[in-house]
Formats: C-alpha cells, sequence, structure tokens
C-alpha cells in the first residue's frame, strides 16, 4: 500500500512558469482609463504635441502615397514605382493650383485663408462610402478654431469639427450631422440644409419655388465668436425637388460642384 | 523574430490605413492576431502605444482606443486555456465579436461591409501566417 514508491528516486518536473501578463495589462488598462479622463479635461495636449510631431509629417506621406490608389480620376495605368516617382511632383503641381485658384476667387477674401493640406479621410469605404471627415494638417497653432468654415474656391467643404494643436478634422457635406441655412440664388428660396448622402434641402415653404440646377448658397451662419459660414458661398446645385401637396414644406436633394476625394487642399476661414 | 518584425510592419501599415483612409478596424484585427502568436508584457506595451498611436491620427480622445485594445488581450489569453486559440474557427469567431463590439462602441459607417471586409482580412492574414509556419497548431488530445 503505497510502499511501491519507497526507496524510489522520485524526480519533479518543474511546471513550465507561463509569461503572465495580467499585471501589465491591468496597468495599462489603468493608465489608458486615466488618459481618457485627463484628456477630456484637455490635459494630455504635450502627449498629442509631441507623438504628432512625428505621425503628422508621416501620415501626410503616407495619404499623398497612397491617394492615387483610391482618386476616382486614377493616374491611367501608371505602375506602382512611377506612381511613387510621380507623387511629389503632382502633389506640388495640385497645391499650386488649388493656390492660384483660390486667391483668384474675390469671395471668400484670400486675407481670411489658410490653406490645410488634406492627410486623411475619416468613415470612407472606398466604392461604398464617401468620407464624412477629412483630416487636416492644420491646427491651433496655425490659428485653427471649432466650426470655422471650409472652403475651396468659394465652395462649402465643411466645417472644422475638432482640433488638436498639429491637426483638424472637417465635418463634411455628406455627414448627416452637419446642417445650416442656406437659399437659391435665382429664386431666392430658404430652407436648411442637412448634409448626407445626398445632400439635401428642406423646410422650404410651398410658396417659393425651388428649380431643378438652381445654385444654393449659404445664407449666412456667423456665431458670436466669428466662426461659421458666411453668406454667398456654393453649396451645391439641385438635382431634384420632392413635393407632397398636403405637407407644409418641400425639399430638394442637391449635389455639391467639388468632389472632395479630388482634391489635396482646402482653405480654412478664419475670423 | 520574424514574427515580430511582420507583426510590427502590419500594425504600422494598418494604423497608416485606418487612421488616413478606410472606415475599417484593420488595426483591431492585427490585435487579434498578435495576441494569439505572441503573448507576453511586450505586447500589452505594443498594443498600448498602438492605441494611443491611433488616436492621435483619428483625434479621438486619447486612450480609448488602448481601453479596448488591452482588455482584448487578456479576454484571449484567458481563453488560451479552454479553446485552441491558433485555429480558423477561433480567430473567425473572436474576430466577429470583437469587430462588432468595436463597431457599436465606437460607432461605425456600414456595419456589415466593415464587418466583413473585417472578417476577410483576418481570414488572409491568418492564412500567411500559416502559410509561413508562424502559427502552429497546438494539440489538445
Amino acid at each position: 500500500m503505497g510502499l511501491s514508491n519507497v526507496g524510489k528516486e522520485s524526480t519533479i518536473v518543474p511546471m513550465r512558469k507561463r509569461d503572465s501578463i495580467f499585471p501589465a495589462a491591468t496597468f495599462f488598462s489603468l493608465l489608458s482609463l486615466g488618459i481618457v479622463f485627463i484628456s477630456l479635461y484637455g490635459y494630455t495636449t504635450f502627449i498629442t504635441k509631441s507623438i504628432s510631431f512625428f505621425t503628422i509629417p508621416a501620415q501626410r506621406m503616407f495619404f499623398s502615397m497612397t491617394l492615387p490608389f483610391f482618386q476616382h480620376e486614377k493616374p491611367s495605368q501608371k505602375v506602382f514605382q512611377n506612381v511613387l516617382n510621380d507623387v511629389g511632383d503632382s502633389e506640388n503641381k495640385k497645391e499650386m493650383q488649388a493656390l492660384r485658384d483660390q486667391f483668384e476667387t474675390s469671395e471668400p477674401r484670400p486675407l481670411h485663408l489658410i490653406p490645410g493640406r488634406i492627410i486623411g479621410y475619416i468613415g470612407f469605404i472606398p466604392g461604398v462610402k464617401q468620407p464624412l471627415f477629412i483630416t487636416l494638417d492644420k491646427g491651433t497653432r496655425d490659428g485653427v478654431e471649432l466650426n470655422q468654415a471650409v472652403v475651396y474656391e468659394n465652395n462649402v467643404i465643411g466645417k472644422i469639427s475638432k482640433v488638436t494643436p498639429y491637426a483638424s478634422s472637417v465635418m463634411l457635406l455628406t455627414n448627416p450631422d452637419l446642417s445650416f441655412t442656406t437659399e437659391t440664388i435665382t429664386n431666392g428660396a430658404t430652407g436648411i440644409v442637412h448634409g448626407g448622402q445626398p445632400i439635401v434641402m428642406d423646410n422650404v415653404v410651398l410658396s417659393e419655388a425651388l428649380e431643378k440646377d438652381e445654385i444654393v448658397v449659404t445664407k449666412g451662419d456667423i456665431d458670436l465668436s466669428g466662426s461659421g459660414f458666411p453668406p454667398n458661398l456654393v453649396v451645391g446645385k439641385i438635382v431634384s425637388t420632392e413635393k407632397q401637396p398636403s405637407a407644409l414644406f418641400h425639399s430638394a436633394q442637391l449635389q455639391s460642384l467639388v468632389a472632395v476625394t479630388s482634391l489635396t487642399t482646402v482653405f480654412i476661414l478664419t475670423n | 523574430m520574424l514574427p515580430k518584425v511582420l507583426l510590427g510592419l502590419l500594425f504600422i501599415l494598418t494604423l497608416f490605413l485606418e487612421g488616413s483612409f478606410v472606415a475599417i478596424p484593420l488595426v483591431l484585427v492585427v490585435v487579434l492576431l498578435a495576441s494569439v502568436i505572441m503573448r507576453n508584457t511586450l505586447l500589452v506595451f505594443v498594443v498600448f502605444v498602438v492605441g494611443i498611436v491611433f488616436d492621435i491620427l483619428r483625434l479621438n480622445p486619447l486612450g480609448q482606443t488602448s481601453l479596448f485594445f488591452v482588455p482584448l488581450v487578456v479576454l484571449i489569453t484567458l481563453y488560451d486555456r479552454k479553446f485552441d486559440t491558433k485555429s480558423l474557427p477561433f480567430i473567425i469567431f473572436t474576430s466577429a465579436i470583437s469587430v462588432s463590439l468595436y463597431l457599436l462602441i465606437f460607432g461605425h459607417y456600414a456595419f456589415f461591409v466593415e464587418l466583413i471586409i473585417s472578417l476577410v482580412f483576418a481570414v488572409m492574414i491568418y492564412g500567411i501566417f500559416t502559410k509561413l509556419h508562424l502559427i502552429k497548431q497546438e494539440s489538445r488530445s
């Protein structure tokens, strides 16, 4: 009874100790939670600043290199190497052209504009969804503030929705959260534009006519701090109208005159 | 060494791809695969840093992505004692659950499209790692 092992040499095989990740995971989870809390109060600027210093140029370079593969107007049948070689030149040419076009436009006045280079799309699924936001390489240190209008020539692109010291995010016309007052050029019908895919202008009283191909412009939505959409910026043209006899208002679907995915530079309207 | 280099490259590529272009949680899929391949404190640190950089690229509140990624690594480690975490069904199952959860928490633009593309990406990466013998199947007999 149990004596068979007496006298035999017993060998104890040590269990292989697993590298436990729990202490580290707990520490980094708590650290993340702490960072979330302090970032909500805006005390993480120093972390954002120091990391953005490296990530923004890298993001700009990555965006320039990969943009030709996502754009509608692809450089025709170029091999990858040629695209890489041409990126620098074509980006500079596009930027120069954008600047020239913008400064030839009389409204908005060039003195109140900051050129911002697009370095990212948010909410973009190629072939499925247009971007809802774009990221620009300009932030608070360049004078960018929340709710400032973003334009290309005299066309509305969107408005600033987030700002960090080195970058900012623009809420585009394709975003359902964007809305502002507008009017048509020819008939002067006023209504509210709601962003989305498609863009819709509604709350137009039945006595005011809406016609196809009419141009819709901003009516002016400047807040107390001076940010917002000034009047007479082009929102788009009417592609279809909808009128129900029983309804109090009628509406129209708009199409923007600018394809954001074909742009590399846009302009921020400062106060 | 090769898995670490490959995972590092994948992290950088998906960080910039998701941070600059596509609204598909590619970084999350790489985090999942990384936690299946290597389970150590270095991974936890890498995942934490990746989350912080991702938040900076997307101008999100700092730390929110790390707060999702780090516990996810722990969960997969816990399941390692009960399931064969290195099998394809496990990868597909955990990817589907975690991507769905991620999209519901952080917002989505086209839920099913994002989910399906993420799963295809997970299977692709798993296939590449298996072909290169970087994921070794465990026998549980």
